[in-house]
C-alpha cells in the first residue's frame, strides 16, 4: 500500500485535520460576515471557553484511562455555589476560597473514583448517579442559605480572578487565557513526560498488560477521577468570577457538550489514546461555530441554532470515519488460524 | 559447564477431573533453547502458566539460578527474570513501540524526574538492533504487522533483562519469511546467554533451532532428548503414545452422491485454492497445526470469514454463504471451536440454548410456544444423554461435556445435511466423547456429510473416512482411512 | 429454576421497596393516597415510562439511546409547527409525521451503530445534539401554542375514568412485556445482549434486530413527545431536556444491566414507579422539587451497588 494512504488510514493523528477544519471555519465566517474577524470578537470567543475547556481537560484524564465521568458539570455547579457561599457567608479570603473549592472538587472526584474502582460499578452509571446527587446538593445549598438567594458578587478582587487582562489597560490577553495555557501546558507535561502520565495511557490502552507491568491500575483510575474533580472545581471558580454570580443550575447540561468536544478532539472512548492539542482545538471548533453562527444569522436568514445540528453532524462524521478506519484495520490484521 | 538457569522439579497441577501437569521436571541452561512438544492438551500450556505465575501450582519447586523461588503472581515471575510471550500478544496498540518496551519503567531524567524520551528511544533502538529489527521506536504499535508486534514483545522481555524467555507457538501467525527472521532473533538471544523455552507443534522448526527437546503427553513428561541425537519420527511417536479409538467402524451410508463441493476457495493471504468434496454419509477430516488455516476454511464454510474467490456447491447447486444465518438456511449445521464464547450463551438456560438456532420453529406466530420449546429441549436432553437437573438451569453451571452436547443438539435441531465441526471433543470427559462419537455415527448412517476440523490426531484418524492435511493455507495431502498412521499425519502437517 | 428465581427476587425486592415508600409517604402526607394524587402521579410517569419500557430492550441488547430527550423536544416542535400553519394538515397526518420524526432518528442511530459499527453512546449523543438543534431551528427558540382537541384528548382525556396516558403506558408495557418475555424477537434481543458472537452464529440477524430496536426507541420518544404537547398545550425545543437521564435511571433501577442480556419489563415498571412515587411523595411532603435529585442519585447508586455486590457473591459461590 502507498505510504501516504497507509498514514491516512492508520495514523492516529487527527490533530492536523482538526486544525485545518478550524482554520476553514474561521475563514468561512470571516468571509461571510463583516464582524467576525476582529480582535474584540476573538477575545469574546476566548472569553466564552474557559469553563468548557477546563472541564474538557478534566474529562480527558478520565477518558484516557477508559472511564467516563458525567458528573463533572455538577461538580462545576456545586463549586460555583460553594464559592459564593464561602465568599458571602463564611467571608473566606480569595486564596482560601480557591483552595477549599478545589479540595472539595477533588473529594467529589474521589467519591466517584472510589465507587468505580472499589465497588466496581461501571463509571457511566456511577457518575450518572452522582451527577444527580451533586446537582441536588447544589440546589439545597443554593436555596436553603438565605444569603445565597442573591448570588451576585461585586468584590473586585474576586471578579478579577476571572476578568483581569494583561496588560490591564489595553485588554490584550485575558487572565482566563493564561489559566488555560498553564493548565493545558502543565497537563500536557504531566501526561507526556511523567511516569504517572504514561501509566494513565498504559492503563487505558491495555489494562491487563499494565497490570502485568506492575502498574497499580486501580490507583491510576482513582487519581484520574480526582484530577477531573479538581479541574471541574477550578472551572466553576473561573465561571463564577467571570459571571459575577453562581447559580444552582450553573453547568447544567454542559457535560454532553464536554463529551462531544473530547471525543471530537480524538480521545478514544475506550482509553489509551488522545492528545490535548486535539481537545483544545475541538473546544475552539465548537466555540467558533457557536459564535460564528450568531454573526451569520445577522447577515443571512440562517438561524444560529443550526450550531447544535452542526455540532452533532460533525461528531457523527468524525466518529463514523474513525469506525470505518478501524474495521479497515481489523481486516488488514486478520491472521491465519 | 553451563550453569542451570531454571529448574522446575516435580511440578503438579490438577483441575477438577484432570491432572493437567503430573510430576513434571525440566531444566534449562543459560544460552540454550529447549523445545517443548506435545499434542493439544498434553499440559505444555499449563506448565508455562505455572512458570509465568498466571496459575498456582499444587506442588513442586521452581529454582532460578539454583535458588528456590516462590512464583505466585505474574509480577513475582517477572521479578525473577521470566518473560512469557503468549500466542495472543498483549501489546498496547494505541501506544508507541518504545513505550511498549518500557511499559511502567520509562527512563527518567535524574534531576527533573521527567521522562527521558530521547533515552527511551535510544535504548529501544539498541534493543531492537539486537533483534536485527529496524522498527522505529516512535511507531504506533497498531500500525505494525503481527511479526513486528512479536519483535516488540521480545524486545520488552530483553529490556527487562529476562533470563528465561518462553515463546508459545510464536510462528503460528507468521509467514515463512518472518519465521526465518524470528529464528535468527532467537539464535541471537541464545548467544547472549538467555535461556529459551520454545513451544511449538511444528517439528521442523523445533529440530532446526532447539538444543534439547522435551516431550509431554497427557500431563506427564515422556522424555527429554538432545536434539542432535534424536530422529523426528522418534519424537512424533513419543508425542502420540495414545492408542487409536478402535470402536469407530467405517460407515456405509445408504445414501450416495456428493453432498458438498468446494472449489478454489481463496481468502487473500490466508487460504489458497482449497478444493474438496464431501459425500453423503462421509466424515471428511481436515487436519492442520495451529496457524495452518484450517479454522479459516471451517469459518468460510459457515459464512463467518469472507471469501475472496471460489465456489461452493451443495447438492449440485451453487450456493453462496454470506453469514451463519445463510449457512443454517442451507442446512449447514456447525460446532464452533470456542464452546463458551461462540457455541453457547452461557447465562441462557439449557432449553434456551438448545432452541436458539431454531427460534423460528417455536410456533407459528411470533410468540414462542413453550410446549414446543420444552419438547425440543427434552428431546435432545434424552437423545444426547445431557446430564442436567432440568432444562431451566443456566448452561454455565454444567460440565464441559454436557455443554458440548448442548452445542451439538442445538445445531442438530435444524436437521443439517452438512455438519461442520471444529474440535468437537476438546476438553471434555471420555464418557461425553463417546456419546458424541456415537451421535456422529448415527448421523452418517442418516446420510449427513460431516466435515471435522481437529488437531486431535487419534480422533481425526479414527473417525474420518478421509483426511486432508493443511499447512500454510494449502491442502498438502489427502489420506484415505487406514492409509496413514499418526506419525505420518503429524509429519506431513508440520512440513511447510 | 435459578434464572427465574433470581428474576423474581430482584423484582420482588423492588416492589417491596415501592410498597415501603408508599407506606412512608402515606404517613408523611395525608394527601398522598388520595385518588387525585395517585392519578396525577401515574399520569406524570406515563410520559417518560413509555420511553423507559422501550429503552429497556435497547439496553438489554447492550445498546443505549441518549437521544430520547432530543427526539421528544423535536417531536413537540414539529407537531406544533405543522398545526400552527395557516392551512394545517389534518391532525392524524400531523401525528403520523410526528411519529415518523422519532422513527427516522432511530433509523439514523441504528444505521450508524450497525452498519458503521459506531459506539451507541456517541452515536446517540450526536443524534441528541442534532435533534435538539433542529428543534431550536424549526421553532426559532419560540414556544408554539397548540390547542387542539386530539392531542388534548390523548393527554388529558379519560376512558372509564382512567387518564389516557396511563392507558397508553399500560398498553406499551403489556405489548413490550409480551415481545420481550414471550416472543421470538425478545429471545433474540436477550441473546444479542448476552453474547453477540454466539447470537450471530445461531443465525440471528443481529443488525436487523438492533435497527428495529433503535427505531422503536425513537418511536416511543415521539409518543412521549405527543403526550407532552397535549399536557402542556405547547411545543417547545426545551421539552424533554434531561428526560433521557431520568429514563435511563429508571431502567437501571429496575435491574437492567448496562452490560446487556439482563433485565425485565416488570423491573422497569418498578423502576419508573419508584422514581415517580419518590418524586411525588417527597414533593407533597414538602421537599422542594430541586432537591429530589439527591434522592434520585442515591437510589441509583444504592441499587446498582446492591446488584453488583449480589452478582459478585453469586460468582464467588
Amino acid at each position: 500500500m502507498k505510504v501516504w494512504l497507509k498514514k491516512l488510514i492508520y495514523s492516529d493523528d487527527i490533530v492536523g485535520a482538526l486544525g485545518i477544519f478550524l482554520v476553514l471555519l474561521v475563514v468561512f465566517f470571516s468571509v461571510m460576515t463583516p464582524h467576525f474577524f476582529s480582535l474584540m470578537n476573538f477575545n469574546s470567543i476566548i472569553g466564552n471557553i474557559p469553563a468548557m475547556a477546563i472541564l474538557c481537560l478534566g474529562l480527558t484524564f478520565v477518558v484516557l484511562v477508559g472511564d467516563l465521568d458525567l458528573s463533572l458539570g455538577s461538580i462545576l455547579g456545586i463549586t460555583a455555589i460553594l464559592a459564593v457561599f464561602f465568599f458571602k457567608v463564611m467571608h473566606f479570603p480569595l486564596w482560601l476560597n480557591l483552595i477549599s473549592c478545589v479540595v472539595i472538587g477533588g473529594i467529589f472526584g474521589a467519591f466517584n473514583g472510589a465507587i468505580v474502582t472499589k465497588i466496581g460499578i461501571n463509571s457511566i452509571i456511577t457518575t450518572l448517579g452522582t451527577m444527580a446527587l451533586i446537582r441536588g446538593l447544589t440546589y439545597w445549598i443554593a436555596m436553603d442559605v438565605d444569603a445565597m438567594q442573591v448570588g451576585r458578587i461585586t468584590d473586585p478582587a474576586f471578579l478579577n480572578f476571572g476578568r483581569y487582562y494583561f496588560p490591564e489597560k489595553s485588554r490584550l490577553i485575558p487572565i482566563t487565557l493564561v489559566y488555560l495555557v498553564i493548565l493545558y501546558g502543565a497537563s500536557a507535561l504531566f501526561l507526556n513526560h511523567t511516569s504517572f502520565g504514561r501509566q494513565i495511557y498504559a492503563v487505558g490502552s491495555n489494562e491487563a498488560t499494565a497490570r502485568l507491568a506492575g502498574i497499580n491500575v486501580k490507583r491510576v483510575r482513582f487519581v484520574c477521577f480526582i484530577i477531573a474533580g479538581m479541574l471541574s472545581a477550578f472551572g466553576g471558580l473561573v465561571l463564577v468570577a467571570q459571571l459575577g454570580l453562581g447559580e444552582a443550575y450553573t453547568g447544567q447540561n454542559m457535560i454532553l457538550e464536554v463529551v462531544t468536544a473530547v471525543v471530537l478532539g480524538g480521545v478514544l472512548l475506550t482509553g489509551g489514546k488522545g492528545r490535548l492539542t486535539g481537545v483544545i482545538i475541538a473546544v475552539l471548533i465548537l466555540a467558533v461555530i457557536r459564535n460564528g453562527m450568531v454573526h451569520l444569522e445577522q447577515v443571512t436568514d440562517i438561524s444560529f441554532y443550526w450550531r447544535d445540528v452542526a455540532k452533532g453532524v460533525i461528531l457523527l462524521l468524525a466518529i463514523g470515519l474513525y469506525s470505518v478506519r478501524k474495521s479497515f484495520n481489523a481486516k488488514r490484521l486478520r491472521t491465519r488460524q | 559447564m553451563k550453569s542451570t538457569l531454571l529448574k522446575m522439579s516435580h511440578i503438579c497441577k490438577s483441575y477438577p477431573g484432570v491432572k493437567a501437569v503430573n510430576d513434571v521436571s525440566i531444566d534449562l541452561f543459560a544460552g540454550e533453547i529447549l523445545g517443548i512438544m506435545g499434542e493439544n492438551g498434553a499440559g505444555k500450556s499449563t506448565l508455562i502458566k505455572l512458570l509465568a505465575g498466571a496459575e498456582k501450582k499444587d506442588s513442586g519447586e521452581i529454582y532460578i539460578d539454583e535458588k528456590k523461588v516462590d512464583i505466585n503472581s505474574p509480577k513475582t515471575s517477572q521479578e525473577n527474570g521470566v518473560s512469557v510471550i503468549y500466542q495472543e500478544l498483549i501489546t498496547m496498540d494505541t501506544l508507541s513501540v518504545a513505550e511498549n518496551i518500557f511499559v511502567g519503567q520509562l527512563p527518567v531524567n535524574k534531576v527533573t524526574k521527567l521522562i527521558d524520551w530521547k533515552a527511551a528511544q535510544k535504548k529501544s533502538t539498541e534493543v531492537l538492533a539486537l533483534l536485527n529489527s529496524n522498527i522505529k521506536p516512535k511507531s504506533i504499535v497498531a500500525t505494525l504487522s503481527v511479526y513486528e508486534k512479536q519483535i516488540v514483545e521480545i524486545a520488552k522481555a530483553i529490556h527487562k533483562n529476562a533470563k528465561v524467555v518462553v515463546m508459545d507457538e510464536p510462528t503460528a501467525a507468521l509467514s515463512e519469511k518472518d519465521s526465518k527472521s524470528l529464528f535468527k532473533v532467537i539464535e541471537n538471544l541464545k548467544n547472549q546467554g538467555v535461556g529459551i523455552i520454545y513451544i511449538s507443534h511444528r517439528i521442523e522448526e523445533v529440530f532446526k533451532i532447539s538444543d534439547r527437546i522435551t516431550v509431554m503427553r497427557d500431563g506427564k513428561l515422556i522424555a527429554t532428548k538432545q536434539t542432535k541425537d534424536v530422529e523426528k519420527k522418534e519424537i512424533i511417536s513419543m508425542m502420540i503414545g495414545r492408542e487409536l479409538n478402535q470402536f469407530f467402524p467405517e460407515i456405509k451410508s445408504e445414501k450416495k452422491g456428493v453432498m458438498m463441493k468446494v472449489s478454489d476457495l481463496n481468502i487473500n493471504g490466508i487460504i489458497e485454492n482449497i478444493s474438496f468434496e464431501v459425500k453423503k454419509g462421509e466424515i471428511l477430516g481436515i487436519f492442520g497445526l495451529v496457524g495452518s488455516g484450517c479454522l479459516n476454511i471451517a469459518r468460510a464454510l459457515i459464512g463467518v470469514d469472507d471469501i475472496d474467490q471460489g465456489e461452493i456447491h451443495i447438492n449440485g447447486k451453487k450456493t453462496s454463504i454470506k453469514n451463519p444465518k445463510n449457512a443454517l438456511k442451507n442446512n449447514i449445521g456447525f460446532i464452533p471451536i470456542d464452546r463458551k464464547n461462540e457455541g453457547l450463551t452461557l447465562n441462557f438456560s439449557v432449553k434456551q440454548n438448545l432452541t436458539l438456532q431454531s427460534i423460528d420453529e417455536l410456533g407459528s406466530s411470533f410468540i414462542i410456544q413453550e410446549s414446543i420449546e420444552n419438547s425440543i429441549a427434552e428431546k435432545w436432553v434424552k437423545k444426547l444423554d445431557i446430564k442436567t437437573p432440568n432444562i431451566e438451569v443456566e448452561v454455565k453451571t454444567l460440565s464441559g461435556g454436557n455443554q458440548q452436547k448442548i452445542v451439538l443438539g442445538k445445531t442438530l435441531e435444524i436437521n443439517p445435511e452438512i455438519l461442520v465441526i471444529v474440535e468437537p471433543t476438546r476438553g471434555i470427559d471420555v464418557g461425553a466423547k463417546m456419546d458424541i462419537y456415537k451421535m456422529l455415527e448415527n448421523l452418517c448412517k442418516e446420510g449427513v456429510a460431516i466435515i471435522l476440523v481437529s488437531t486431535d490426531v487419534p480422533e481425526i484418524l479414527s473417525i474420518s473416512n478421509r483426511v486432508l492435511v493443511v499447512s500454510n493455507g494449502k491442502i498438502r495431502k489427502e489420506f484415505k482411512k487406514g492409509e496413514a498412521n499418526q506419525q505420518e499425519l503429524l509429519y506431513e502437517a508440520s512440513l511447510n | 429454576m435459578k434464572i427465574i428465581g433470581n428474576k423474581i427476587t430482584t423484582n420482588m425486592s423492588l416492589f417491596a421497596f415501592l410498597g415501603f415508600l408508599i407506606i412512608v409517604f402515606s404517613f408523611t402526607s395525608e394527601h398522598f393516597l388520595g385518588i387525585y394524587n395517585i392519578t396525577s402521579l401515574l399520569t406524570n410517569i406515563s410520559y417518560s415510562g413509555i420511553a423507559a419500557i422501550v429503552l429497556t430492550l435497547v439496553i438489554i441488547s447492550r445498546g443505549l439511546d441518549i437521544s430520547i430527550g432530543g427526539v421528544i423536544g423535536l417531536t413537540t416542535v414539529v407537531i406544533a409547527t405543522l398545526y400552527s400553519q395557516s392551512d394545517p394538515l389534518p391532525v392524524w397526518l400531523i401525528l403520523i409525521i410526528g411519529l415518523s420524526t422519532g422513527a427516522l432518528v432511530g433509523l439514523l442511530n441504528g444505521w450508524c451503530i450497525t452498519v458503521l459499527n459506531m459506539d451507541p453512546i456517541i452515536t446517540t449523543l450526536g443524534a441528541m445534539a442534532i435533534t435538539r438543534g433542529l428543534a431550536y431551528v424549526i421553532s426559532d427558540s419560540q414556544s408554539i401554542l397548540m390547542f387542539e382537541d386530539t392531542t388534548d384528548f390523548i393527554s388529558n382525556g379519560t376512558i372509564l375514568f382512567i387518564p389516557i396516558p396511563i392507558i397508553l403506558f399500560l398498553i406499551t408495557a403489556l405489548i413490550f412485556s409480551i415481545i420481550l418475555h414471550k416472543s421470538k424477537f425478545g429471545r433474540a434481543v436477550y441473546a444479542i445482549g448476552a453474547n453477540e458472537t454466539s447470537a450471530s452464529l445461531s443465525g440471528i440477524s443481529v443488525k436487523k434486530v438492533k435497527m428495529i430496536l433503535y427505531v422503536l426507541s425513537g418511536l416511543a420518544a415521539s409518543i412521549s413527545g405527543i403526550i407532552l404537547v397535549g399536557q402542556t398545550s405547547v411545543g417547545m425545543p426545551q421539552h424533554g431536556i434531561g428526560t433521557e437521564l431520568e429514563v435511563i435511571t429508571a431502567v437501571l433501577l429496575g435491574g437492567t444491566a448496562l452490560s446487556g442480556g439482563k433485565g425485565t419489563i416488570y423491573g422497569t415498571i418498578a423502576g419508573v414507579l419508584i422514581l415517580g412515587v419518590l418524586f411525588n411523595g417527597l414533593t407533597i411532603s414538602g421537599v422542594r422539587y430541586v432537591h429530589l435529585q439527591i434522592f434520585q442519585g442515591i437510589l441509583l447508586l444504592a441499587a446498582v451497588a446492591t446488584y453488583e455486590i449480589k452478582t459478585r457473591n453469586e460468582v464467588a459461590t
